[in-house]
Parts: C-alpha cells; sequence; structure tokens
C-alpha cells in the first residue's frame, strides 16, 4: 500500500517529571530513507518509543501508516524496529531466535535467506551471546524485516559499532533500502552518516523540529558557503581571521581544524587566509569549501 | 486461529529459552525431589526401630497418612515464596531491567499476553513439579494409601500459594521492574509473614489465605486418627474459606497487575 505520509505527528509533548522531552513537536515523513538527526538528548529515542506504542504521550496525536498510535499491536504487525542496544535472547541461536520473530509475525520470509542478506549466513547456529556487536547489529536488521515490513524504525543503528562495523551497516541499509523499496527511518545523532544514506532529514533539538526537507536542500540552504581550513595551529589563526569583514562564523573544531563563512569567491577568501597565516606563521595544509550536513545542523541549531 | 496459536508457541519458546534455560528448571526439579526423599528417611529412620514398623507404615489408622504426607513436603513450603519469587526476578523482572521487554514489545504482541504468559510459566513449573514429587512421594517413598481428600487438600494449597505467591510478586515486579526489589520482596513475604502469621489473635481463614500450603499441612499434620473432632471441622470450614479468599487475592492481584503493565511506560 503506498502513503503519502507513513508517519504524521501532530503537536505531541512529551514529559518526564520536570523534564519535557518533545514539546509540541511536529513531523511528516513520507516514503523513502528519512533520518531525525538530533544531538544526546533533544527526543529522539522517546519519539520513537512513542511511535511504538512504548511510552504514552502527554498530548497530542500521530499517525503511523495511516494508524493512530493507539492501534499500537497493528503497527508493529507492520513494521519493523531495531532499537538502541537491542537486548536479545543471548542463549539462542541466531537462527532459531529469527525464526521463532518470524512466527511471531505470522509472516513466510525464509530466515536463512534473511540471514544471508544481512550476511550472516555463517553464523546462522551460533548463539546470540557468542556473536560480535556488528553481527548482533545486522541480526538485529534482520530481525527488522522478519515480517515483511512496509516501514523500518532504526534507533542509533550504528551506536556500539567500530568505524568499519558502521560503514559495513551504513552500505546494508543503503542495500536494503534500493533492494527492498522499504521506506526506513533512522534516528541518529552522527550526521556525516545521515547525510549519505538518508535522502530526507529531520533536525531535533529540544523536543522539536527544527528543519525538515531534502538532505541536499538543507545543505544547499544552509551550509553553502562555509570553508573548512586545515592547519598547524587552528586556535592562532582563527584569533587572527576573527573581524576580518567578511569573514563570519568561525567554528574551532579540533586543534588542526576549524570552519568559517565567507560569500566571497574560493580564490578571494584563499588569499586572504594565507596572508593571515603567513603573518601568525601558521602553516596551511588544506583549505576547502565544505558543504556538509553537519555544517547545516550547526547553523540551524545555532 | 492456527497463526495465533504459532504466535503463542513462539512466545511460549523464546520465554523458556530466555527465562528457564540450564540449569534453572532442572535445579529446581532437584530441589524440589530432595525435600521428599530426605524427609521419608527421617521417618523411616525415626520408626524403623518399632517392632511394628511395617504396620506402622501400611496401615493409616495410626493417622500416619495426612500427618506425614504433609511433613514429606513441609519443610519445602518456607522456601515456596522465595523461589516463585525468584522465578519471577528471573522472568519479569529481569527483563524489565535488561531491556528485553522493550525488544519483545516491538514485535507485534499483546502486553497481557506476555505477562500472563510469564505469570503461567511461573505457576505451572514449580506447581507442577510439587505435583509430580507429592504423588511420587506417596507411591514409592510413604508407600500407603492416603485418603484422596488428603491428597486434594495437600495440592490445592501447593497450587494456590504458588499462585498467590506469583501474582503478589509479579505485581512487584511490574510496580518496581527491578530484580533486587522483587527477590527481596519474596524473601520477605517468606520469612516475614509465617512469623506475624503465628499470633493466636490473627483470625484462622487470614492465616489459610496468606498461607494457604502452610495452613494445609498444618491441618493434615494435627488430625485425629480414624475421626474427626468438631474443631477439626471448623478447620476444615477455616481451610475451605480461606482457600476460596486466597484464590480470589490472586486474580484481583493478577488483574491489578495486568491493568498496570498495559499502562506502565517501557524503557521511558
Amino acid at each position: 500500500m503506498t502513503h503519502r505520509f507513513i508517519v504524521e505527528v501532530d503537536k505531541i509533548s512529551k514529559n518526564f517529571g520536570p523534564v519535557q522531552a518533545l514539546d509540541e513537536f511536529q513531523l511528516k515523513i513520507e516514503p523513502g530513507l528519512f533520518g531525525i538527526i538530533g544531538p544526546n538528548g533533544a527526543g529522539k529515542t522517546t519519539l520513537l518509543r512513542i511511535l511504538l506504542g512504548l511510552i504514552q504521550p502527554s498530548s497530542g496525536s500521530a499517525r503511523v501508516l495511516d494508524m493512530d498510535i493507539s492501534q499500537s499491536k497493528n503497527i508493529r504487525e507492520r513494521i519493523g524496529v531495531l532499537l538502541e542496544n537491542p537486548t536479545l535472547p543471548k542463549a539462542m541461536g541466531a537462527r532459531e531466535y529469527l525464526s521463532q520473530v518470524i512466527k511471531i509475525y505470522g509472516s513466510n520470509t525464509d530466515p536463512d535467506e534473511l540471514l544471508e542478506l544481512v550476511g550472516l549466513q555463517d553464523a546462522t547456529n551460533r548463539q546470540i551471546g557468542h556473536l560480535s556487536a556488528g553481527m548482533r547489529q545486522r541480526l538485529g536488521i534482520a530481525l527488522a524485516f522478519a515480517g515483511n515490513p512496509e516501514l523500518i524504525i532504526l534507533d542509533e543503528p550504528t551506536s556500539n559499532l567500530d568505524v568499519s562495523g558502521r560503514e559495513q551497516m551504513l552500505d546494508l541499509l543503503s542495500h536494503l533500502y534500493h533492494k527492498s523499496r522499504v521506506s526506513i527511518i533512522i534516528a541518529s545523532h552522527i550526521l556525516s552518516e545521515l547525510e549519505r544514506v538518508c535522502t530526507h532529514v529531520a533536525f531535533m533539538n529540544r523536543g522539536k523540529t527544527v528543519v525538515q526537507g531534502t538532505t541536499n536542500d538543507i545543505i544547499e540552504k544552509y551550509a553553502m558557503d562555509r570553508y573548512r581550513i586545515r592547519c598547524s595551529d587552528a586556535h592562532t589563526l582563527s584569533q587572527q581571521l576573527d573581524g576580518i569583514v567578511g569573514i563570519e562564523d568561525i567554528r574551532v573544531l579540533g586543534p588542526n581544524i576549524f570552519s568559517l563563512r565567507y560569500e566571497e569567491s574560493i580564490d578571494s577568501i584563499e588569499l586572504q587566509v594565507r596572508q593571515e597565516a603567513e603573518s601568525c606563521k601558521v602553516q596551511i595544509h588544506r583549505l576547502e569549501k565544505t558543504a556538509t550536513l553537519e555544517d547545516a545542523f550547526r547553523e540551524v541549531i545555532q | 486461529m492456527r497463526q495465533k496459536l504459532a504466535q503463542l508457541m513462539a512466545q511460549f519458546q523464546i520465554e523458556m529459552r530466555m527465562s528457564y534455560r540450564f540449569p534453572v528448571i532442572e535445579g529446581l526439579a532437584a530441589l524440589i525431589f530432595l525435600t521428599p526423599i530426605s524427609a521419608a528417611v527421617a521417618i523411616w529412620s525415626a520408626v524403623s526401630f518399632r517392632p511394628d514398623a511395617l504396620e506402622y507404615f501400611i496401615f493409616a489408622e495410626f493417622g500416619f497418612s495426612g500427618k506425614h504426607l504433609g511433613t514429606c513436603m513441609f519443610g519445602f513450603t518456607q522456601w515456596l515464596s522465595i523461589i516463585v519469587a525468584v522465578l519471577v526476578s528471573f522472568t519479569a523482572a529481569k527483563s524489565f531491567e535488561d531491556g528485553y521487554i522493550q525488544t519483545l514489545l516491538t514485535y507485534p504482541v499483546e502486553r497481557v499476553t506476555v505477562l500472563l504468559m510469564k505469570i503461567i510459566c511461573v505457576v505451572i513449573i514449580p506447581a507442577g513439579l510439587m505435583t509430580s514429587t507429592y504423588l511420587f512421594a506417596i507411591l514409592f517413598v510413604i508407600p500407603q494409601a492416603p485418603l484422596f481428600g488428603h491428597v486434594s487438600i495437600m495440592l490445592l494449597g501447593v497450587w494456590i500459594s504458588i499462585l498467590l505467591f506469583a501474582t503478589l510478586s509479579m505485581l512487584v515486579a511490574v510496580i518496581t521492574q527491578k530484580v533486587s526489589a522483587t527477590a527481596i520482596f519474596g524473601l520477605a513475604f517468606g520469612f516475614v509473614t509465617p512469623l506475624l502469621l503465628s499470633n493466636p489473635v490473627i483470625p484462622n481463614i487470614v492465616r489459610v489465605a496468606l498461607h494457604p500450603f502452610d495452613a494445609a499441612y498444618i491441618y493434615l499434620a494435627n488430625l485425629s486418627p480414624n475421626m474427626m473432632l468438631d474443631t477439626e471441622l471448623t478447620q476444615l470450614i477455616d481451610l475451605q474459606i480461606g482457600f476460596g479468599i486466597s484464590l480470589m487475592i490472586s486474580l484481583v492481584l493478577l488483574a491489578i497487575t495486568l491493568w498496570l503493565f498495559t499502562r506502565s511506560e517501557i524503557g521511558g
């Protein structure tokens, strides 16, 4: 079934005692690969738990696949979920557990096919407790696909993985999306990852949607005039450049890297920066015009 | 219908593999089975010096039957509430604490079914083991012919006690969502309430309602041989009413637990 919106959230608020996790949060998600981005504590996980019926909103309403969230079981029949650091029965074999979950969904999916799809064909009989973190996440993805879902919700799918594990997970998600065309919602605070895989994103901060749109539009709108400079002493050079006409919003990202906004051409800024670097004896390694989701996020959140 | 059954079976199998993996059931079975055997050995040792030992064992006219039926298992009653609380800690509180309940509730399962599955396992496993041990004891360890009524009283006491302890512990598990709190509650209930209930001021029905198995044992242990006294008839009526009240309390606790669980926030 095709839906205009797979998720519609209307003015949802959620309080945990004095803490307001969501504040009249609104969001409409079209089918596709969608990223929900926000810093830790922004309310991403709270939002997903509300959509899954694990917790109740204090006020507001939401619909998933045209069903009100009060019909939690009906929603869960049609979606697949991978929570952040999911707990799975350690004593059960990967295939054994997947088979039981497929039965719970009442689906006719072949567990071996699913395990092969996520690259776990060699670990089918291994106990879940003996799988590596990356393999457990892969099994989590297989479990999310167990019921032939129309929508998959992933909460921080790469949170406990190393760099190569993250790469593999993102490749897998991208591959599965293009193969199955099942809509996927990924909540994460790692912007570079979402930029790589998501066509649409929403920025969340302090329980509210700050910006929503296609990844490219958001980068275009909020981060096109940014330059990133790699040098021998980012702190000194950034101080030197501070106050120069046209240069705005300098952000030191590390001891050897900082970024700034400059609306003129790259040649013009390169000249300026090199002059200032020479005067304070800082060596420039690289100067490039960058436009990342991270830059856009910083711009928007500021 | 068939699909629903397959779903329930899948949930049951996951529950068994999660909570009752080796050596939980095996250890429990060994513990329960050892109790009548050790009790029987003590009984045999105590009476074997008598010249009429064989008759003592074979004939029930000495009032031996009911008393020893109870003695056989009584050593276990004090542990019953603790064992049930520990099982509830394993099955329910632990899945709250380690987050598996959250994973489970992302699948298309009803919360009521999830909790009922856990309660059924917690009741059936120890009660089934105790029943089979009890019957085993009657057949092999104390070779007598106990009255059917006595057997019924003891078994009812076992099942109602376990149901009461299970629903009570499950309520604690759902409210606190903590393994330690559930286990501590079991310990407290197992050791403190019998002391409180031993106060003679407390009506007998209350005693029966809160510790049905103990009450069943005490009733059987104090039976007079071959005849029923008026006081024993009153005790029997108390026992029957107390069992009924205990059952009602269990059902009310179960309803409250299910109601709370369906409204509780998971991982919030």
